[in-house]
């Protein structure tokens, strides 16, 4: 029985951090200087409130709610998905596909790019977000879709749709996590944990006063 | 024994041919190019010439190199601060049409003008094609062209011919529109070859 009770207090002690630590919904956006939108969203895993996040996958952008997805032309497809995610490397100077790509919520710390391709290795997407923060470069967010326009690169006489902030308004990004219980995939909320620990101690409780059959017989 | 060295020896050399090759095509115009920059000139309202920016003027990447902007190859138009912004599947020279549409620093255009700036001038601003590189398309800008087109000049050796002609201290102040040199002595004597060059790539008929 004692060995319930330990299990229940271990469980509500360190349960809430490693389910905590398991991967999430966030959302981001960033807001142009000439007023166009990219939204988008991603599964990660946070150990700091949300303040960065590795591990991402599932990533989904639109810019001035366009999505960033494949079109077809002509009987043809253009675009690839899923969509990748590749870090750049300030030493190096380019983007790579070893680098572990971490996403803060501080925008002035971000080096990444979302894209239909490896850019690593190849530069020619059709559509992609960048934010990169480079002691060289600068600081600079782009992003354009080749396959499609809108009413921003319709009054610029822009073929296709692009935006460009450059040097980088870091407060213009923000990153949330998304709201809880919106995602299979979420982690436990702190309450439920929580609860669960109590519920635990209080069977175990339960178990250790409650009266044996064999007693009653 | 010899004859097995010559053949390995060949094909370490054929592997490193088409390694170079393979390096080479790989680079070459590989990738998507963002460009932004200002369209700017000098003003004409005065007669020792102000420096100015065009707006309403429109911008293209020229994808078949003939000097002017067709339809179909990516097109923009500079805003009321010259600004222009604009993107391509692959890197092209740039050119700038001024036509009677647009405006000189606020006053009208009588004629025709036409700025570009070469590849060799784009593919020298790009750090990455994924990110923007900043050409200015002005009349030293399109006097550099030329550079590279008539005399074959790399566009750095382009770059310091003019800025040794013009006595120009600090060569990359020729790549700024006249309205973003910050030096005075410099942007008097860009000014002065601004002046000298719109005049020269001007036209009276509009296209």
């Amino acid at each position: 029985m004692r060995h319930v009770l330990v299990a229940a207090i271990l469980l509500a002690t360190f349960g809430g951090r490693a389910l905590a630590d398991s991967p999430a919904t966030f959302n981001f956006s960033y807001t142009f200087g000439d007023g166009q939108q990219v939204t988008g969203s991603f599964t990660g895993v946070s150990t700091d409130g949300g303040q960065s996040v590795t591990q991402i996958s599932n990533l989904s952008v639109t810019l001035n709610g366009i999505p960033f997805a494949p079109v077809a032309v002509n009987g043809a497809t253009l675009g690839n998905t899923p969509l990748q995610l590749n870090a750049w490397n300030t030493t190096l100077e380019t983007y790579d596909d070893t680098t572990p790509v971490t996403i803060y919520a501080n925008g002035a710390l971000n080096n990444f790019v979302i894209s239909d391709v490896d850019a690593a290795v190849n530069s020619s997407p059709d559509y992609y977000l960048t934010y990169i923060n480079d002691p060289v470069a600068g600081s600079t967010v782009v992003a354009a879709n080749f396959l499609q326009t809108d009413s921003f690169s319709t009054a610029e006489g822009n073929t296709n749709q692009l935006a460009i902030d450059s040097p980088a308004v870091a407060s213009s990004w923000q990153l949330t996590e998304g709201a809880a219980g919106t995602s299979g995939d979420g982690p436990m909320p702190l309450w439920a944990i929580g609860a669960l620990g109590a519920g635990l101690v209080a069977v175990a409780r339960w178990r250790l006063h409650a009266p044996r059959s064999s007693d009653a017989t | 024994m010899r004859l097995e060295c010559n053949a390995q020896r060949s094909k370490a050399i054929a592997a490193a041919l088409l390694l170079a090759l393979t390096i080479r095509c790989a680079s070459a115009d590989a990738g998507v190019s963002i460009v932004q920059g200002v369209v700017g000139g000098v003003s004409t309202a005065t007669t020792q010439g102000e420096p100015s920016v065009f707006s309403g003027a429109k911008i293209c990447f020229d994808l078949n190199g003939n000097g002017v902007c067709d339809p179909g190859e990516p097109s923009t138009t500079s805003s009321a601060t010259g600004y222009f912004k604009l993107a391509s599947k692959r890197p092209a020279p740039l050119v700038a049409e001024i036509g009677t549409a647009a405006s000189n620093g606020g006053y009208p255009i009588a004629g025709r003008i036409a700025f570009r700036a070469h590849l060799a001038q784009v593919r020298a601003a790009t750090r990455n094609p994924l990110l923007p590189a900043t050409v200015n398309l002005t009349p030293l800008s399109t006097e550099i062209a030329q550079s590279i087109d008539s005399q074959g000049l790399t566009e750095p050796a382009a770059l310091a011919g003019l800025a040794h002609r013009l006595g120009v201290d600090n060569a990359a102040n020729l790549l700024l529109a006249p309205t973003q040199v910050i030096d005075s002595g410099d942007q008097a004597a860009i000014v002065r070859e601004s002046a000298l060059a719109q005049r020269r790539f001007s036209s009276p008929v509009s296209r």
